[in-house]
């Protein structure tokens, strides 16, 4: 073998070890995305599915709608009057700290409901009004409501009570990028101190 | 003659101190609210704190007030990611402990309002609460209606 071969060989060699290395590390080095303290942000965004919903003002709200911003999703039900309440007014004191404090990191809250029957645009546009006028109330047929929230692997369960019925669902919240793409998940429960950080954490660093 | 004449004195003593003591248990409310809601809103879900000064274990068995058709003591439960209500036919409280019902957590259902409540308004409501084996009662008439996450 010629001097010339071997040096070939080993700049192949070398070449090929460099690549192997390079995608054995690259999910480790995608993962050093900053730790949230109240859920997790995804190893790579997903696209959702197209979608098809209305809001409290009749305007239909879709994949377009998630673009342009950072947004951010829930689901409950105007009938249900302790945890959705909660994290609606948790939210809005969020929301509105972020806006004095990084006034171009703009994002929107949307509540979306799983229950369709009680929940028309009228009243999610007198619930909604109500508790925090800028967020967005959304509603739409049941099929499209379920399509909607199984994309995002939600959960949801309607239980008859001898007046009315509740809902269990998944409790998470769902922070979507200025790409519309599923960014991260949140749980509500956690104390506004820790829901707010990680806001930040994510608003400063992407 | 000396020590019977100063008897009165000594018992007006003794009766203003264990007057003066709160050397009786009892059963305390703090802090009652009310979430408010908008117009036409059917169920209310109201918060509290109690605190058993009891030495023994106690059980809250019911609510009542004038302004509310009825009162339910539920639960919002967040477990393996799934948030669910569960309602309780009792409440216990350990003995000289506190309990606070807080949004999220344990609270109220005050369904069906007789009337429209303002901010302004004072809610009046009892507590009946079981202690060895007997029911008591705790009247306040302290909630207001407020809105706030905590």
């Amino acid at each position: 073998m010629s001097k010339r071969n071997i040096v070939f060989v080993f700049l192949v060699v070398f070449g090929m070890t460099a690549l192997f290395v390079y995608f054995q590390s690259l999910p480790s080095l995608l993962q050093k995305k900053p730790m949230l303290l109240t859920g997790k942000i995804l190893t790579r965004p997903m696209e959702l599915n197209n979608f098809e919903l209305i809001d409290q003002y009749n305007q239909t709200f879709n994949n377009k709608s998630l673009a342009g911003n950072w947004t951010i999703i829930f689901f409950g039900y105007t009938n249900c009057p302790d945890v959705c309440p909660t994290t609606i007014y948790k939210l809005a004191e969020i929301k509105n700290t972020i806006i004095e404090d990084l006034p171009s990191k703009n994002f929107n809250t949307v509540l979306v409901t799983l229950d369709p029957d009680r929940d028309t645009p009228e009243r999610l546009d007198e619930y909604i009004g109500y508790f925090d006028e800028s967020m967005l109330g959304v509603t739409g047929t049941y099929e499209d409501i379920q399509a909607f929230a199984s994309s995002l692997s939600v959960f949801y369960q309607r239980i008859n009570k001898d007046e009315g019925y509740d809902f269990n669902h998944t409790a998470s919240i769902f922070v979507f990028n200025k790409d519309g793409f599923l960014f991260a998940t949140m749980s509500p429960a956690n104390p506004v101190s820790e829901l707010k950080d990680d806001f930040y954490t994510i608003l400063n660093n992407f | 003659m000396r020590s019977k004449s100063l008897k009165p004195f000594f018992l007006l003593a003794l009766f203003l101190v264990s007057f003066g003591h709160k050397s009786y248990a009892e059963l305390e409310v703090e802090d009652a609210w009310i979430r408010s809601g908008p117009a036409n809103t059917k169920t209310f879900a109201g918060y509290l704190k109690l605190k058993n000064t009891y030495s023994t274990e106690i059980s809250i068995k019911k609510l009542k007030s004038s302004a509310f058709e009825k009162i339910e003591i539920h639960a919002s439960l967040a477990e393996d990611g799934m948030s669910s209500m569960k309602k309780l036919n009792a409440l216990e409280i350990p003995a000289n402990s506190a309990f606070n019902l807080k949004p999220g957590g344990y609270h109220l259902m005050l369904m069906k309002p007789k009337k429209e409540i303002k901010e302004t308004d004072l809610i009046e409501f009892i507590i009946y609460f079981e202690v060895e084996g007997r029911i008591n009662i705790l009247r306040s008439d302290a909630m207001i209606l407020r809105n706030g996450y905590e």
